[in-house]
C-alpha cells in the first residue's frame, strides 16, 4: 500500500528567497571581500570568538539570523546558541569542518573546502544576494577580530 | 504580532477552561509526603498538593517522559508527572544548599515558594508524547505559532523550547490565576506548614522562572537558573530518571554538587550560582551522562523509529484534520488536549489512522535499512560532504526523499532520520566554577569537556534510513541510488554493517 500521507504531511522549509541559517554561517566563514577565489589558505577560528561574533552579528541582521538566538551566561561568559551549535555539529560530522584537538578551542576549515562552499553558495544566489553575503561576511570578520581579543 | 499573541493567549484560556471545568480544590488535611522511586520520601505543601491534584498536573500522568521509548526499554514508562515532582525536590535541595552557604538566607520564603511552583509547573505545557508533538508544532513548522512567538519576543523566548513557552502562557493565564486564588482561599492555616504568605506569590515571576529569565527586576537571575540554566534541577532529575527507567547507569553525585554550590557575587555585576572546584567533577558527569543518554536511549534506532512514527502520525492528523476523540489539531494548544491513551486506543476514525495506531500499539516498528555514520563519507570526497550537510539542513528535501523511497519501494512509510544531538555548549561555557583565589571561571576553561563530547558525538553520530519490516533491502538499495543521484556517495559496506545487515542485496 502506497500512502499519500507523506505528500500531505510535507514539512516546510523557509522559501528559497530566504537565507538559510547554515548559508549565513558558511558565508560568514568564506565570503569576505578580501578572500578571492583561488585562495588556498583555510580558516582557523577561535570557537569562543566565533560565538561572540555571531551574537553581535545577530543584532545587525535580525531578519536573516532571526532563528539564531543566544543565551547569555554570567560574568561575560561566551553567549551560546543551540541553532549555531547544531550547525557546527553538522559541519563537523559531515567532515567539512574540524575542531582542533586537544583543547577544542579552534574550528578549522581547509582552503579547498572553503572554495567549494563559496562556489556552491554563489551558484544558488544572485549578484545582489552575493553582495549582501559579502557585507555580512565583512561584518563578521570585524566582529570576530574584536571578539578574539577577549579569548 | 500582538494580535497573534492575543489569539494564542485566548486559545490557552479556552483549553484551561475546558480542562479545569468543574474542578474545585479539595480541603486537604495538611502537607503530604510523596515517595518517589528514585528520590525517596519528600514533603509537598498543602497548596502544592492542591495543584498536583488538579487536572492540569494530573494530565501529565498521561504524557510519557520519553514518548514511546518504553517500546524499546520496557521500564521507561515514567511520565512528566513524576519528573515534575522530582524537579521540585532537586530545586528545594539547591535552595537549601545556597542558603546554608550564606550568613543570611539568600532565598527568602516567597522566592522559595515561587521557585517550587515554577519547577512543579515547568512541564505543564508538554503535549501528547512530549517532544514528539513539540517537533511537529515547532521544528517542522517554521511559520507556526511557536516560531512566531519566538521571533516576536526573542529576549523572552529566544532559546526557550516550545513546551516551555506553552507552560509560560498557562501560568500567566486568567484561568490559572483563578485556580491559584481558589487554592489560596482553600488554604487551612491551622493545618499544614505555611511556607509563606501565599498572597505574595506572583505568577508572572513564576512564569518567567520557567523560561529561565529574570523573574523580576528585584530578583536575582540565578534563581531562575535553578530551574532553567546550565546545570539545573530539571537536568538533575531527568538524567537520573531517564537513565534509571531505561536501565542505563547515569550516576550524578548530586550530594557532592549540593555541598559545592554557592552564590558568587562579582562586585558591581549580576551574582551567579557556581560550584567549587570539587563540584566541577559533577558538572562533567552531567555532560557525559547527557551524551550517554543521547547515544544509548534517545537516539537508539528503535526509539527513533517509534518517535518518527508517532510524530508523522501527529503531523498527518494535523494536516488532514482528522478528528480523534473529538479533538482536531488545529492549533498548537490542541496538542495539549490530545491524550496518549485516547490516541493509542482510537479505533474508528479511519482505516489509515487505525492501521498506524495499531502498529504502535502492537509494536510493529520500522527497521534499519541503512545506518549512516560520518565514516561512511570518504574523507576526501568534498562534494558528498557538502551535499550531506545541505541535506541535513533541509527538512523538505529529507521529506521528499522519504516520499520517493516509499513510493518506489511500494511501502507506506520510510524515514530519513537525522536524530538531534546533545547540546552541551551551555553547560561547558556557562557553568561557573569558583577557584580558591575567589575568582570564578567557566568549566570549559578548566576542562574542555564539552569540546570532547562535541568531538566524540560527531564521531559517534548515526543517521538512519528506516523502513517497514520486509522492505529494508529494497529501501536500502533505492536509498543508495537516491543518495548517489544527489551527489552523496556512501560506503555501502559500512552502512549495511552498521544496520546489522551485512549482505547487500545487489552485491
Amino acid at each position: 500500500m502506497v500512502s499519500s500521507h507523506l505528500e500531505r504531511g510535507k514539512v516546510e522549509d523557509p522559501s528559497e528567497d530566504e537565507l538559510r541559517l547554515s548559508d549565513a554561517v558558511l558565508a560568514a566563514f568564506c565570503f569576505q571581500s578580501g578572500r578571492g577565489e583561488g585562495e588556498k589558505k583555510g580558516r582557523r577560528l577561535r570557537v569562543n570568538a566565533v560565538y561572540r561574533a555571531f551574537a553581535e552579528l545577530r543584532k545587525e541582521y535580525p531578519n536573516w539570523l532571526q532563528d539564531m538566538n543566544f543565551t547569555y551566561g554570567p560574568a561575560d561568559t561566551v553567549p551560546v546558541s543551540g541553532a549555531l551549535e547544531d550547525i557546527f555539529f553538522a559541519l563537523g560530522a559531515s567532515g567539512i569542518m574540524s575542531i582542533e584537538n586537544p583543547r577544542y578551542a579552534f574550528l578549522k576549515i581547509p582552503g579547498f573546502k572553503l572554495e567549494l562552499i563559496r562556489k556552491a553558495i554563489t551558484e544558488r544566489r544572485n549578484e545582489a544576494e552575493q553582495g549582501e553575503l559579502r557585507h555580512l561576511a565583512d561584518e563578521f570578520d570585524q566582529l570576530y577580530s574584536k571578539a578574539s581579543k577577549k579569548g | 504580532m500582538p494580535g497573534a499573541t492575543c489569539d494564542f493567549e485566548n486559545r490557552i484560556e479556552d483549553f484551561l477552561q475546558e480542562l479545569l471545568d468543574g474542578y474545585t480544590p479539595l480541603k486537604i488535611r495538611g502537607d503530604k509526603i510523596i515517595r518517589d522511586a528514585i528520590l525517596g520520601h519528600n514533603v509537598f505543601y498543602t497548596h502544592e498538593v492542591n495543584l498536583i491534584d488538579s487536572p492540569l498536573m494530573q494530565r501529565l500522568r498521561r504524557v510519557h517522559q520519553t514518548a514511546l521509548a518504553y517500546l524499546t526499554y520496557p521500564a521507561a514508562t515514567h511520565t512528566r508527572f513524576e519528573h515534575s515532582l522530582g524537579v521540585v525536590i532537586f530545586a528545594q535541595k539547591m535552595i537549601e544548599a545556597v542558603n546554608s552557604k550564606s550568613r543570611t538566607r539568600v532565598v527568602d520564603d516567597v522566592q522559595a515558594c515561587e521557585l517550587r511552583l515554577a519547577t512543579l509547573l515547568h512541564d505543564c505545557g508538554h503535549g501528547v508524547f512530549s517532544h514528539a508533538s513539540e517537533i511537529v508544532y515547532d521544528d517542522w513548522d517554521p511559520t507556526g505559532e511557536i516560531r512566531a512567538l519566538r521571533r516576536a519576543n526573542p529576549e523572552l523566548f529566544g532559546e526557550a523550547a516550545g513546551h516551555e513557552i506553552l507552560s509560560y502562557y498557562i501560568v500567566r493565564s486568567k484561568q490559572f490565576r483563578k485556580l491559584w486564588e481558589d487554592v489560596i482561599s482553600n488554604y487551612d492555616m491551622s493545618r499544614g506548614k505555611l511556607l509563606c504568605d501565599l498572597s505574595r506569590v506572583n505568577l508572572t515571576r513564576v512564569a518567567n522562572m520557567i523560561i529561565g529569565v529574570k523573574a523580576s527586576s528585584d530578583y536575582p537571575l540565578w534563581l531562575s537558573k535553578i530551574i532553567n540554566g546550565p546545570f539545573d534541577a530539571d537536568k538533575l532529575d531527568y538524567m537520573g530518571r531517564d537513565g534509571y527507567f531505561s536501565g542505563l547507569v547515569t550516576p550524578i553525585d548530586t550530594d557532592r554538587l549540593f555541598v559545592s554550590l554557592s552564590i558568587f557575587d562579582p562586585r558591581g555585576d549580576e551574582p551567579f550560582i557556581c560550584v567549587d572546584i570539587g563540584g566541577a567533577t559533577v558538572l562533567e558527569q552531567i555532560l557525559f551522562n547527557k551524551m550517554l543518554l543521547f547515544s544509548s536511549v534517545y537516539n537508539h534506532h528503535k526509539v527513533r523509529g517509534s518517535f518518527r512514527m508517532i510524530a508523522s502520525l501527529l503531523q498527518e492528523m494535523r494536516n488532514r484534520q482528522w478528528t480523534v476523540n473529538g479533538i482536531r489539531l488545529k492549533s498548537t494548544v490542541d496538542f495539549l488536549r490530545l491524550d496518549e491513551y485516547g490516541l493509542l486506543n482510537s479505533r474508528q476514525v479511519n482505516k489509515e489512522l487505525t492501521s498506524r495506531v495499531q502498529k504502535l500499539r502492537e509494536r510493529i516498528l520500522v527497521k534499519r535499512a541503512l545506518v549512516i555514520s560520518p565514516q561512511a563519507l570518504k574523507e576526501k570526497d568534498l562534494v558528498s560532504q557538502r551535499k550531506f550537510f545541505e541535506l541535513e539542513q533541509q527538512q523538505s528535501e529529507k521529506n521528499a526523499m522519504e516520499l520517493e523511497l516509499a513510493r518506489k519501494a511500494g511501502c507506506d512509510t520510510v524515514f530519513v532520520d537525522f536524530p538531534p544531538r546533545p547540546r552541551v555548549e551551555k553547560i561547558g561555557k556557562q557553568s561557573m566554577v569558583k577557584l580558591s583565589d575567589d575568582t570564578a571561571v567557566p568549566l570549559s576553561k578548566l576542562y574542555p569537556a564539552s569540546g570532547w563530547i562535541e568531538g566524540y558525538s560527531q564521531y559517534r553520530r548515526r543517521d538512519y534510513v528506516l523502513a517497514p519490516s520486509g522492505y529494508e533491502d529494497t529501501v536500502a538499495n533505492l536509498a543508495f541510488k537516491l543518495f548517489a543521484e544527489k551527489g552523496i556517495k556512501l560506503d555501502k559496506k559500512l552502512c549495511l554493517e552498521l544496520a546489522r545487515r551485512p549482505r547487500y542485496p545487489g552485491s
